[in-house]
This record gives structure tokens, C-alpha cells and sequence, in this order.
């Protein structure tokens, strides 16, 4: 028993064992793509199927009502195999290129690798046919490509891959077919217009009417050939940008794989007289993820540009479609990159789902002065013009400047520092244990205390965002002097008058009843009174008003 | 140079002549067109036939009307328009001077 469908060809209806009607619908469509390229397809593909109809109903003539996968081979050898179309259409090809009819169909050339006349893979023949220029001289470029810069072989690799090889001769006379170029568009418009003044002398003898509607004919045909060849060059053009586009995309994304991340700035971290992978490596918990990472960024980006430079170069020499193959692996490879990419990040950011702090309380109970002189180990702060975190990596120690100061009062007698150490990590227990981790360099000497603008921790926490906030507590009566290299450290800094961070250091600040008070500032008792005097004025005039 | 080819060439080039040539005493539809050029073996498979047919329309040398069929789909009859009768006689000239010339160049070999 065999299942049958119902097949509507050319407005007959035809059950068709289901296999059969398989390989019916293969076979049209094998045709179909052959024909994808002449004028007419449609109108020639109907002809064929009606063809077809009047065949197989010929065979169900004897009482039967199914057709079988007999009956559609039986027409398949009559209407014949697609190979021979295309043979038969080589012939129509050369005719078209060495005859000189009047409606012979511009055919033009496609790329094909040479298989006859071959060193390797037929390539570069293939390529010399295509461009009309001796093969020779693609053989020495490759040759130079390939001892000079090495591209050339992986180049030629991909030239063998996507160039199909000339197996029928139709395929081969296609290789060797005329080239479409400027000139040869040029030398057609100039032969259709021959040809149509040629046919307007000849008719002179005849009736006006005729003669008008061939005119009339050959003008229109003339149109749309024009309109073909142009909008040809435009898609080619388009072809062309394309493919010079998709080339400086994989240049500069492998420059930027190979040596990038040394000169990127992933998320404001930028990244100081390290290299790159190291100091990526600290954002991923394992080498692997770091490598899935970059596996899976490559195939990513990768792949579609690809697929544009080949479409790009399909369009550019018309290559024929390849099988379907090549692009469903590199459709299954590219979802593979997506997944390695998903996994990285998920496990990565991950990493960075849970955040604890830790306090420290240091006391200054025998601290000498009242004044408390604070200073930076670094006084160099053009480095960090931006306000990014910096990042080094010192032997076992990542050092990173995410370290500020922040000045607040307290009840108590003596000056506290209150230290805050903050990080993150995969689970509540591990970002508790990286903060702890977390320490920052400082020095009391005399009144003066020194402080490191890094903090460090272990390299093998790797980077979860370890920080450290501290706040000087100051008892009322203590006051403290902010040294101009401490500029990077202390963060926005509470005081009565409000001035900003910048324009407090250099000063002495004493801790009063409401605050920070400056007590070495003329500048800011002058801008008080000016401001004072200005919203006097502006009560006054208000007043008038 | 593969006999193949040069063999197709020469068939291929009267193909377009032969079918304007059994057009021009009457219309036809395609497999009517299809039994005489098998007869003289000039095609094998009938797929070859309807692209010609639809160049040679699009070309202006040939017309059809649809006439309905019992045993199938409607179909095709061709016929020759004026262009192509002009075009088929310009054809024939050149066919006798080309048969003359073989002559001619195939006799010159034998008596050598």
C-alpha cells in the first residue's frame, strides 16, 4: 500500500504516489534553479509542467488512476535529464557568443575553477578565464602571497572552496564566456543599435505600419535591456562594497581579538602595562570561560561577516549556489558560538550576583595633634584623569584604585577610621571572603597619615569589584589638612560652605557643631559676602518692581 | 577540441532554422514540432525545445494562441510572424550558400 498525494499540475489534478510526486517536484525544481538565469523562466517553466500534464495523462489512459514513480520516469526521459538542458544550452551559449543573430541571449560569464588545466585546485585558470588575463599571472601572485605574506594560501583555500569546479560543458563554455565589464555592456547597446537600424533600412520598401511596430519593438527591447545592464551594475556595485566592507570588518576584528583587549576599555576599567588576556582573564572564574568567550565573540561576529563577503562575491562572479551543506553548518556553527558565548556570560556575571561588606573600625587613641595631615602615597593623579578604575597586576596581588575617603563627624573622643570593604562573588559566603580579602596600604606617622590610592587583594579572587570606602570620623575641635596629593582618594566631602572636592584640598577643615568648616579660606568669606550683597541686590530690585 | 561539442555546435545551429522552417508551412504545438525534429535527430529530449520556443517568441520571430485539449492542459500552437518569415528567408539563403560551400570545399578534398 502506498500513500498518494494530490498533485495540481497546470490546472489538472493528478493523485501521485507520494514518492513519486518527490521526485517529480525535484526534478522541476532542479530545472528550475538551471533556468533561474533566462529571461522567460516562468513562461518556460509552465510550458514544461503543461508538457508534463499531457504526458502523464497520456499514461493513466489505460483505466489507471495513480501515477507511479514509473510513469514520472518515463517522463523524465522523454522531456529529459537536467543535464541536458544545461548541455543543450552550453550550445546555445556558443552560438550566442561567435554567431551574430539578431536575438541571440547575452549570456555572460560565470567563475569556475579549471579542473583540466590545473595546479592545485584549477583556481587561479579559473580566475584568468573569468578576468581574460593569463593565468600565469594569478599563479605568481598567489605564489608571492604565499612565501611573502602567508594570506595566500589561506586565500587560495577559500577561493577552492567556494568556486565550484566546471564539470559540464555548458559549465566549462560558461568559464570561458565573455566577461561582463563597462566596455562589453557598451559593445551590446552598440550592437542592438545596429542591428535596429539595419532592420529599419531593410524595411524601407515596405508598409509604414510595419515598420513602426517593429521600430517600436526594437526600441522597447532596447529600453529594457539598457535597464537590465543597469540595474546588473548597480547590484554589482553594491556586491563590491560589500565585499570591501566584510574584508576591513575581519581585519579589524582579528587585530582587535589578537591584540585588543590590551587597548579596549571594557566597562570604564581600562587597563594599564598589562596584557590584555591577563587582565580579561581576572573578569571570567576560569581560563575556559575566558576562552569560550572568545571562542564564541569570534564565531559570532564572525560568521555573518563572512556569509556577506561570500554573497557579496557570489553576486561579484556569479558564482553558482552551492549546495545547501555550507550553510547550514555555518548556520549550526554560528547558534554553537551563541551558546558559548551565553555560557560565558551567564557563568561570568554570575560571578558578580551576590555583594558583602565588611567594617573595620581603626582608632587613633594616642594621635599627637589636633589636626590630622592627610596625604597619597602617589602624587602622580594624571594618570587617572577619567576616573576610571585601574587595574594592575603585581606577582600574586591585583592592586586597583577603587579606594575613597570620605570625612564625617563622630561623638566619640578620638579620630576612628571606618573602613568599608565591599565585594562581590557567586554566592553570599565568597563575596564576604573576597572583601575580607581586601586591604588597603596606609601609614601614621606623627599627625600625618599616609594613604595608598590602591587597595590589593589576591589574584586568585580574581576581580569581583573588591572597593573600600573609608570614612575619617572627626571629633568637634579636630580638625584635618587635605594635602593636594590626596586628591584622587577623598569623595565628595560634606562641609557647611559646600565647595566641591577639587577646591578643598590645601585647606585646613575644623570639624564644628554643623560641620566641616574651612579655616584658612579668604576666597570662600569673599564669595560669601558677594553672594550675600548679590541677593540683597536682587530683593531690592524686586522690590521696585 | 572535443567532437562533442563541435557535433552540437552544428546541430544547434540549424535547430532554430528547422523549427522556423516546419512553422512556416502551417502552426504547431510544441509536440508536434518535437516528433519531426526527432525524426531527424536533431534533438533527444523534449525539455531542450521550450526555452528555444519561448527566445524565439520573446525575439519577436514567433506568435502562439491557446486552442483547449482533451487529453490535457491547453496548449500551445506556434506560428511565424512577419518578422520571422523575414527571418527564415534570410536563413534559407544563407543555409544554400553555406550547403553550396561545403560542397564545393568536400569535392576539392576528394579529387586530391
Amino acid at each position: 500500500m502506498n500513500k498518494t498525494v494530490t498533485a495540481n499540475i497546470s490546472g489538472i489534478v493528478f493523485h501521485i504516489e507520494a514518492q513519486a510526486y518527490d521526485q517529480l517536484n525535484q526534478y522541476l525544481n532542479t530545472i528550475r534553479k538551471y533556468f533561474n538565469d533566462s529571461d522567460g523562466k516562468d513562461e518556460i517553466m509552465d510550458d514544461i509542467e503543461a508538457r508534463i500534464a499531457e504526458l502523464l495523462k497520456e499514461k493513466l489512459i489505460n483505466g489507471q488512476e495513480v501515477i507511479t514513480g514509473q510513469h514520472v520516469q518515463s517522463v523524465i526521459e522523454v522531456m529529459g535529464e537536467p543535464e541536458q538542458y544545461m548541455d543543450e544550452d552550453a550550445q546555445e551559449t556558443y552560438s550566442s557568443d561567435t554567431g551574430n543573430s539578431n536575438f541571440s541571449n547575452f549570456k555572460s560569464k560565470r567563475l569556475y575553477r579549471d579542473a583540466d588545466d590545473n595546479v592545485i585546485g584549477g583556481v587561479c585558470s579559473g580566475l584568468g578565464y573569468y578576468f581574460g588575463i593569463d593565468r600565469i599571472w594569478f599563479r605568481a601572485a598567489f605564489l608571492i602571497a604565499f612565501f611573502g605574506f602567508g594570506f595566500g594560501i589561506v586565500f587560495y583555500l577559500i577561493l577552492w572552496i567556494i568556486i565550484p569546479d566546471a564539470k559540464t560543458a555548458s559549465e566549462k563554455l560558461e568559464m570561458k564566456g565573455e566577461p561582463i565589464n563597462v566596455q562589453n555592456i557598451g559593445n551590446t547597446i552598440k550592437d542592438e543599435f545596429d542591428s535596429f537600424k539595419k532592420k529599419v533600412n531593410q524595411n524601407d520598401n515596405r508598409q509604414y505600419g510595419r515598420r513602426a511596430e517593429n521600430a517600436i519593438f526594437r526600441f522597447f527591447d532596447f529600453l529594457t535591456k539598457v535597464l537590465v545592464y543597469f540595474f546588473k551594475f548597480i547590484v554589482k556595485f553594491i556586491a563590491a562594497i560589500l565585499v570591501i566592507g566584510a574584508v576591513i570588518a575581519i581585519f579589524t576584528f582579528v587585530t582587535i581579538m589578537i591584540n585588543g583587549p590590551m587597548q579596549m576599555e571594557i566597562n570604564d576599567y581600562s587597563i594599564n602595562n598589562q596584557w590584555g588576556s591577563d587582565f580579561a582573564e581576572l573578569f571570567f572564574n576560569s581560563p575556559m570561560m575566558y576562552a569560550f568567550c572568545l571562542i564564541g565573540l569570534a564565531i559570532v561576529v564572525l560568521i555573518p561577516i563572512l556569509g556577506l563577503l561570500y554573497g557579496g562575491l557570489k553576486i561579484l562572479f556569479r558564482i553558482p549556489s552551492s549546495t545547501k551543506a555550507v550553510s547550514i553548518s555555518a548556520a549550526s556553527l554560528w547558534v554553537l558560538g551563541l551558546i558559548l558565548l551565553a555560557i560565558s556570560i551567564t557563568s561570568t556575571v554570575a560571578q558578580y550576583s551576590n555583594e558583602q561588606r565588611v567594617n573595620e573600625t581603626i582608632v587613633l587613641d594616642d594621635f599627637p595633634s589636633d589636626t590630622l595631615n592627610l596625604q597619597s602615597y602617589e602624587d602622580s593623579y594624571s594618570i587617572n584623569q577619567f576616573g576610571n578604575t585601574e587595574l594592575y597586576i603585581e606577582d600574586e596581588l591585583i592592586r586597583s584604585n577603587e579606594l575613597s575617603i570620605d570625612v564625617i563627624k563622630t561623638a566619640g573622643e578620638h579620630i576612628e577610621l571606618k573602613v568599608v570593604k565591599r565585594s562581590k562573588g557567586s554566592n553570599r559566603r565568597e563575596a564576604g571572603l573576597n572583601a575580607e580579602h581586601v586591604f588597603m596600604t596606609y601609614e601614621i606617622e606623627d599627625n600625618n597619615l599616609k594613604v595608598s590610592q590602591f587597595t590589593s587583594f589576591p589574584k586568585e579572587d580574581r576581580f569581583r569589584r573588591q572597593r573600600i570606602q573609608m570614612s575619617i570620623a572627626l571629633p568637634e575641635g579636630k580638625s584635618i589638612y587635605l594635602d593636594p596629593s590626596s586628591r584622587e582618594i577623598i569623595y565628595d566631602i560634606e562641609n557647611v560652605t559646600n565647595t566641591y572636592d577639587g577646591r578643598m584640598m590645601g585647606h585646613t577643615w575644623l570639624m564644628t557643631a554643623n560641620g566641616l568648616e574651612c579655616t584658612d579660606c579668604e576666597w570662600l568669606i569673599k564669595e560669601a559676602q558677594e553672594t550675600e550683597t548679590n541677593t540683597q541686590e536682587n530683593e531690592n530690585e524686586i522690590e521696585t518692581l | 577540441m572535443k567532437i562533442e561539442n563541435t557535433k552540437a555546435q552544428m546541430r544547434k545551429g540549424v535547430l532554430e532554422f528547422c523549427i522556423l522552417s516546419i512553422l512556416e508551412s502551417s502552426e504547431a504545438y510544441p509536440s508536434e514540432i518535437i516528433e519531426k525534429l526527432k525524426e531527424g535527430k536533431l534533438i533527444v529530449v523534449e525539455g531542450t525545445l521550450y526555452p528555444l520556443l519561448t527566445r524565439l517568441k520573446n525575439a519577436g520571430l514567433l506568435k502562439y494562441r491557446w486552442e483547449e485539449s482533451k487529453s490535457g492542459p491547453p496548449r500551445k500552437y506556434y506560428a511565424l510572424t512577419e518578422v520571422g518569415v523575414e527571418f527564415l528567408k534570410e536563413l534559407e539563403t544563407t543555409w544554400d550558400e553555406l550547403v553550396n560551400a561545403v560542397k564545393l570545399t568536400r569535392k576539392k578534398n576528394i579529387k586530391k
